[in-house]
């Protein structure tokens, strides 16, 4: 679903790649764990993966395209949850998600239902109709992954999506991630939270100043020991 | 103290941007100075020829004492209209309210700060206004050593008052539209009130002079008992009163000192309060409006214009002036309203002045100049999302026509019943406002994705501050004042229907080159910001 091929980016005319000569695949039902400390590139390469950033060598190649020459049908399977919940203030909440439903040519019968759905799940249906940006932190959040889902994504990529979630939010947005991939999506996300990560992912990558120095599934990386040990042995070296 | 140096020190390098203006290739950093340069250069030609021209009619009646008082009343009416369209966002909305509270800092001396960065930006504006006037008017009349001491020292604390004035205004607007349901719309509309009432005053500035010199002493009566510190300054140089000076230095310090102190008190009340939001949490899930793609990218837009007022404002100044103007032409006599638009000296018609007025409001309507940068921290929903670039730019075109193009055709209809205009000639101004405000969306949009700014700390900056604006605005009125000075010179011997049929055409030439500037560098703009 997800194919990474020699990507490289380097921002303006600085000497150093932001990310360097990466390369990684994330199949059709696998959750792909990234991790690396902060300014490694974990969100340069979401973003680029994402169309949100041009780069400068390699291809994404998404549900076999490639994002450099299909942006628009790539992004149409895709589903993008930022670091931070910046959205619309002068919507509702409902309006956004209607927003997002047009945009994604989602059927009445599907937005509703999906909307539903998910607004029960993260409790926030009776919010709906109040202007985001009356909501906290966390409501935003919960705003963007139901906007995420309610066009039924192939691929699903997240920026640090646990940070700002409650508790609840948190173990349900994790069963909905595991569900998605029963379904035949693949998930690919950033996370500080390696024990999350040790639990939900089935493969990880491990990048360290731009170039992904490990990958492979959770049990092929971390061998007998923990993936925070295993993570800590890297950064000091 | 030291606390209030560093929080000035901070907000000063980050609101001039100094630490990004550093890293700008040298192409980028001599660009902003010309422009700087450029808009002084306007600004003291201005200043200076209206400076003279009221010097004459003073000189007429031997009056040209009164000069430097009024240079500071219009100090005073500038500070206090400045700071009413930024009190709001830098007092009371700035974005480090929550995280300079939290921090082991007193409450007067985050207040200070931002007030003594009004008050910075307001002497600074003064010594624009202050500078060319105080040339002129010593080049006309000798003064003494005296009258520079209390030039200085009336400069230094005259902006205190209106811009004290200005942020309570601003707070009170605020407090009392924020439990509204529409408080953008009503700010909107209380902030015209108050400007439309600035505007008559204006309008009617040749009478007040006239007032003011057939009748001094009444006047300065008035002025004693309604705004003490006005008549101080008037004292200090007409009587050469230095006891005034110092009543006035003192006022000011008072005044400053109590609007910091009192406000500094309930000044967290005061941001809680205006940052409350009425919210129902009531909602059930109802049937959905299914909108195509691109109508609804549109919805999006015209809710972002509605819901900032200093965007809709700024950019539907125009165009309600322009309707307003239709509607005056209703019921005034046509002749009085070429009189009031000092063009009856000059040799132009209906058509032409109407020609001149659509030109202005499209220059005054971008809406684009700040659709980027207004975008901000949201910009990555419509990056990721599967919209072609173009259908983006289209939308944001669209809005901006849709501001002025609709209203534009009502007012041209009027027009042509009250001014009597012929059918082709509405026709005609149909067409040009048309194809200006293409023009104009064009440039604004291009610009903008040229010169953004993401990080705002509110859409004040954007719209007031930004380069983008300054640029949308000065270059077609640079480019328009040289060709209706070419135009005046040659009036007699143009053929003005040729004229009309060159500037279609030309307009189209500009259109279809701003529209492959935009295909081809605009895209690779757009995918540049971060």
């Amino acid at each position: 679903m997800l194919k990474i091929v020699n990507f490289s980016k380097r921002y303006g005319n600085n000497k150093k790649k932001a990310v360097d000569n990466l390369s990684l695949e994330v199949k059709k039902g696998e959750i792909f764990g990234f991790i690396g400390h902060n300014g490694a590139g974990k969100t340069t390469t979401i973003k680029s993966i994402v169309g949100i950033i041009d780069f400068n060598e390699g291809d994404i190649l998404v549900n076999g395209l490639s994002i450099k020459d299909n942006e628009i049908e790539c992004k149409k399977v895709i589903s993008y949850i930022p670091d931070n919940p910046d959205i619309y203030g002068s919507l509702t909440g409902i309006g956004y998600l209607n927003f997002i439903a047009d945009i994604y040519g989602v059927s009445q019968e599907i937005r509703e239902k999906l909307i539903s759905k998910y607004a029960n799940i993260f409790e926030i249906l009776p919010n709906l109709g109040d202007l985001i940006s009356t909501y906290s932190h966390g409501m935003k959040q919960k705003l963007i992954i139901i906007s995420a889902l309610i066009h039924s994504p192939k691929l699903l990529v997240l920026d640090e999506p646990f940070v700002g979630l409650d508790p609840i939010a948190s173990h349900n947005l994790k069963d909905i991630m595991k569900d998605l991939c029963k379904e035949g999506s693949a998930i690919f996300f950033s996370s500080h939270v390696l024990e999350i990560v040790e639990k939900l992912c089935d493969k990880v990558g491990i990048i360290k100043d731009g170039k992904l120095v490990k990958v492979g599934t959770v049990s092929e990386i971390k061998g007998d020991k923990s993936l925070e040990s295993i993570f800590l042995e890297i950064e000091k070296v | 103290m030291k606390q209030l140096f560093e929080l000035l020190k901070i907000n000063f390098i980050n609101d001039l941007g100094i630490n990004k203006i550093r890293k700008y290739k040298l192409f980028k950093k001599l660009a902003i100075i010309l422009l700087v340069v450029y808009i002084l250069a306007s600004l003291t030609t201005s200043i200076c020829v209206y400076t003279a021209l009221i010097m004459d009619n003073l000189a007429k009646y031997n009056m040209t004492i009164f000069m430097i008082p009024m240079i500071f009343l219009l100090i005073y009416f500038v500070s206090f209209m400045f700071t009413i369209y930024n009190a709001k966002a830098s007092l009371f909305e700035s974005k480090d309210n929550n995280l300079l509270l939290s921090m082991p800092i007193k409450k007067i001396t985050i207040l200070s700060s931002k007030i003594i960065k009004l008050l910075g930006i307001n002497l600074l504006l003064s010594l624009f206004i202050l500078i060319p006037s105080s040339i002129i008017y010593i080049s006309r009349v000798h003064v003494d050593t005296t009258f520079y001491l209390y030039t200085i020292l009336t400069l230094l604390f005259v902006t205190i008052i209106p811009t004290t004035l200005a942020s309570l205004f601003g707070y009170l607007v605020a407090y009392l539209t924020s439990k509204s349901n529409f408080k953008n719309i009503a700010e909107v509309l209380l902030s015209l009130l108050f400007i439309f009432g600035i505007y008559y005053g204006m309008y009617n500035g040749q009478k007040i002079l006239m007032y003011f010199i057939n009748d001094k002493e009444t006047v300065l009566n008035i002025i004693k008992y309604t705004f003490y510190p006005v008549y101080l300054i008037i004292e200090v140089f007409i009587e050469n009163n230095i006891k005034s000076l110092f009543i006035f230095i003192a006022i000011n310090i008072l005044f400053i000192s109590l609007f910091t102190y009192i406000m500094s008190i309930k000044y967290k009340n005061i941001i809680s309060k205006l940052s409350e939001n009425k919210t129902k949490s009531n909602y059930k899930m109802a049937k959905l409006k299914i909108e195509k793609p691109s109508k609804a990218l549109l919805i999006k837009e015209i809710k972002r214009y509605f819901s900032s007022p200093i965007y809709l404002l700024n950019t539907s100044f125009g165009v309600i002036m322009m309707f307003g103007l239709a509607l005056v032409t209703i019921f005034y006599d046509k002749t009085k309203i070429m009189e009031t638009l000092e063009m009856s000296n000059i040799n132009v018609n209906n058509f032409q002045l109407l020609l001149a007025l659509i030109l202005m409001v499209t220059f005054m309507s971008n809406t684009t100049s700040v659709s980027i940068s207004l975008e901000g921290q949201n910009f990555w929903i419509i990056k990721s999302l599967p919209i072609e670039i173009k259908k983006i730019f289209n939308i944001k075109i669209l809005l901006n026509l849709i501001v002025i193009i609709p209203a534009a055709i009502i007012s041209i209809i009027i027009f042509k019943f009250t001014l009597g205009i012929t059918i082709i000639e509405v026709l005609l101004l149909i067409l040009l406002t048309i194809l200006f405000s293409i023009i104009t969306a064009y440039f604004g949009l291009l610009i903008n994705l040229k010169f953004h700014k993401m990080d705002a700390q509110n859409d004040t900056v954007v719209v007031k501050q930004s380069l983008s604006v300054m640029i949308t605005i000065l270059v077609p009125l640079f480019i328009n004042v040289i060709l209706i000075g070419i135009i005046s010179q040659y009036i007699d011997i143009i053929n003005f229907n040729i004229t009309i049929i060159i500037t279609v055409l030309i307009s189209i030439i500009i259109i279809y080159i701003e529209n492959k500037l935009l295909n081809k560098y605009g895209f690779k703009l757009f995918k540049k910001i971060n």
